[in-house]
């Protein structure tokens, strides 16, 4: 984890990267919000044009149905009734409303039967002479579908569900439109009332085609400002989304930045600290020596105070240097032939008094003899050391503390395992985390660089650390060293 | 080795912090050895071209002449082959350079005392004779 530059730009990548999910998400959402609004409106757009033209086409037909009455229509309506005065009355009246009302191509008259189902033509706008062979849909060709409405030929009406039921009580629109090669119609239909029995039924229609192929396609052309404003709002969502990755990218090199140059600072404050400490530690330990001659008793105790405190100052300063060249990457190591026995019991003087002073048990399983290793002494050294004094500091009094040390294929095993108070569930994914302490330990003295410091000296080496531990009954450390 | 066989030993010690020049200074004659000091690599230099040492103690960070300059022009002066002991408070990738420019013994100023680095240097000198 130290060993290179990766470690210093890991963690901003890492945000960049967050940050490119965000972009993408967010790109994503709007495209589809900017398509769905534009889709609801311009549909919504579409329904409004609609029901204002159903009004109208309605309007036409209302006011063109008392025109007719049904006394004049019962007359007619049959074959035979084909040139009759009151039939040619009838035709012509139809032809002066397609005249007045601008855009209607076919005006007609219905009648109910007795089958729900089938309607039969009363009258037609063009059927004057029904006989006669014209190019109705002015195709330039004359054939069927020219063919004249006959009074009296059925209508199949079991798929025009607003002609077989509505139009003969209201006003009434069709649901589709009509779209043939000359353009878009739209059928709107009212019935013609007895003036006696205003409440019944009607049993004639009237019913109006009106053209609208026009109009429709202005209302489609509304589309294309909705879809330029849906674009336009797009693109400013995509620049606002790229722009704040930029910003966030920034911030994040620049966060990254700082943090390496208080790194540095930390090192250098830390190093400038180390000489005079050591300078000061080095006069009180040659005081304490006798070779600025013989001290008082009181002064020796005093100085041997003022000794270990200088001692404690100094290992801070060093953890901070230690803590620094892991942050940048610069923790260097000194790999050296060393005895494992010697290193042993040099851990092992440091640490029995501590245990002592606390009652605890300090028990050890070391092999008598024990090969030599190469490994940086003093990182190693200050890792076991930190395991074992945090046993003896986290273990209440009574407690035990066990040191088991094995070497198997060049691989240094040391488990450090205490009765302590253990690391709660919550706090062990972050516990060799800088500045980190457990919850449960904020009564208790220490910095929170310790095991920060423990684990990047290990891994630096090529070795594993890791623990085990239950609140209230103890914890086990597992480190293991190529050596 | 006793402190009279020492007697002719004479270590000259090159240290700008005049706390641990004295400190050492005080431990070698403690233990019999006769001692030199100068408080830069100039005038360390300058001593090392008049007399041969049996034993040099040199810190890495001085003014005037580095630890380094000292030991890379040793080869000129009387003390060609006088083994060098490095002092330092520097971290381990100058100890490394001071290390190829012959040093023969490096000590961390932070992490050894002052008895424990005089007794390797007696320990090493003991075993050179």
């Amino acid at each position: 984890m130290v060993n290179s530059k990766q470690k210093d730009t890991a963690p901003a990548e890492k945000q960049v990267n967050n940050g490119k999910l965000t972009v993408t998400v967010i790109v994503a959402a709007s495209l589809i919000v900017t398509v769905g609004m534009t889709y609801v409106l311009y549909t919504t757009m579409q329904d409004v044009f609609r029901a204002g033209i159903d009004e109208r086409l309605k309007g036409l037909a209302g006011a063109a149905s008392v025109s007719f009455s049904t006394k004049e229509l019962d007359i007619i309506g049959h074959e035979e009734s084909v040139g009759t005065p009151a039939y040619e009355q009838s035709v012509i009246k139809l032809q002066h409303i397609r005249l007045q009302i601008p855009n209607i191509r076919f005006a007609y008259i219905f009648r109910q039967t007795d089958d729900p189902n089938t309607l039969e033509f009363v009258a037609d706008a063009d059927s004057l002479h029904p006989d006669q062979e014209v190019d109705l849909n002015k195709d330039g060709i004359i054939n069927d579908e020219d063919a004249l409405a006959y009074p009296g030929d059925p209508y199949d009406v079991s798929e025009i569900s607003e002609l077989r039921e509505i139009a003969f009580k209201s006003p009434a629109v069709d649901r589709e439109f009509v779209q043939d090669q000359w353009g878009i119609t739209l059928s709107g239909y009212a019935p013609i009332r007895d003036p006696n029995l205003p409440e019944k039924s009607a049993k004639y229609a009237i019913g109006l085609d009106l053209e609208i192929t026009q109009f429709w396609k202005m209302v489609q052309r509304i589309i294309i400002p909705f879809i330029g404003f849906s674009v336009f709002l797009f693109l400013v969502i995509v620049f606002l989304a790229f722009s704040l990755r930029n910003l966030w990218k920034r911030q994040v090199h620049q966060m990254a930045e700082l943090d390496r140059q208080k790194d540095e600072l930390i090192g250098i404050v830390s190093h400038q600290l180390a000489s005079p400490i050591s300078s000061v530690q080095w006069s009180l330990q040659g005081v304490l020596d006798g070779d600025f001659g013989p001290i008082s008793n009181e002064l020796k105790k005093h100085m041997e105070l003022d000794s270990k405190t200088t001692a404690n100052l100094l290992d801070l300063a060093k953890l901070l240097l230690d803590v620094s060249r892991i942050e940048l990457g610069r923790l260097k190591m000194n790999k050296q032939k060393h005895s494992l026995s010697e290193f042993f019991h040099e851990i092992i003087t440091v640490i029995e008094p501590k245990a002592k002073e606390k009652n605890i048990t300090f028990k050890r399983s070391i092999p008598a003899s024990l090969p030599e290793g190469m490994f940086d002494k003093r990182l190693t050294h200050m890792t076991i050391e930190n395991l074992l004094t945090n046993a003896v500091k986290y273990t209440p009094e009574k407690g035990k503390v066990e040191l088991t040390v094995s070497v198997r294929s060049s691989v240094l095993s040391c488990i450090v395992k205490d009765t302590g108070i253990g690391i709660p569930k919550k706090d062990q994914a972050e516990l060799f985390g800088k500045l980190f302490r457990a919850s449960n330990v904020q009564s208790i003295e220490g910095n929170g660089f310790g095991l920060y410091v423990a684990k990047g000296a290990i891994e630096q080496q090529g070795g594993s650390i890791r623990f085990e531990s239950e609140e209230g009954k103890g914890t086990a450390f597992f480190v293991e060293l190529p050596v | 080795m006793s402190p009279a066989a020492a007697q002719q030993k004479k270590i000259l010690i090159i240290e700008d912090d005049k706390g641990i020049n004295n400190g050492l200074q005080i431990k070698f004659q403690k233990l019999g050895f006769k001692t030199d000091v100068c408080f830069d690599g100039e005038q360390g230099l300058k001593k090392m071209n008049e007399e041969t040492f049996e034993g040099i103690m040199v810190d890495l960070m001085m003014p005037i002449k580095d630890g380094f300059e000292v030991l890379s022009q040793k080869g000129g002066t009387k003390n060609g082959s006088t083994p060098i002991y490095v002092l330092t408070a520097l971290g381990s990738e100058k100890q490394e350079h001071a290390r190829k420019l012959g040093a023969r013994m490096i000590f961390s100023k932070s992490d050894r005392s002052a008895a424990e680095v005089v007794n390797e240097i007696q320990k090493d000198l003991a075993l050179k004779a």
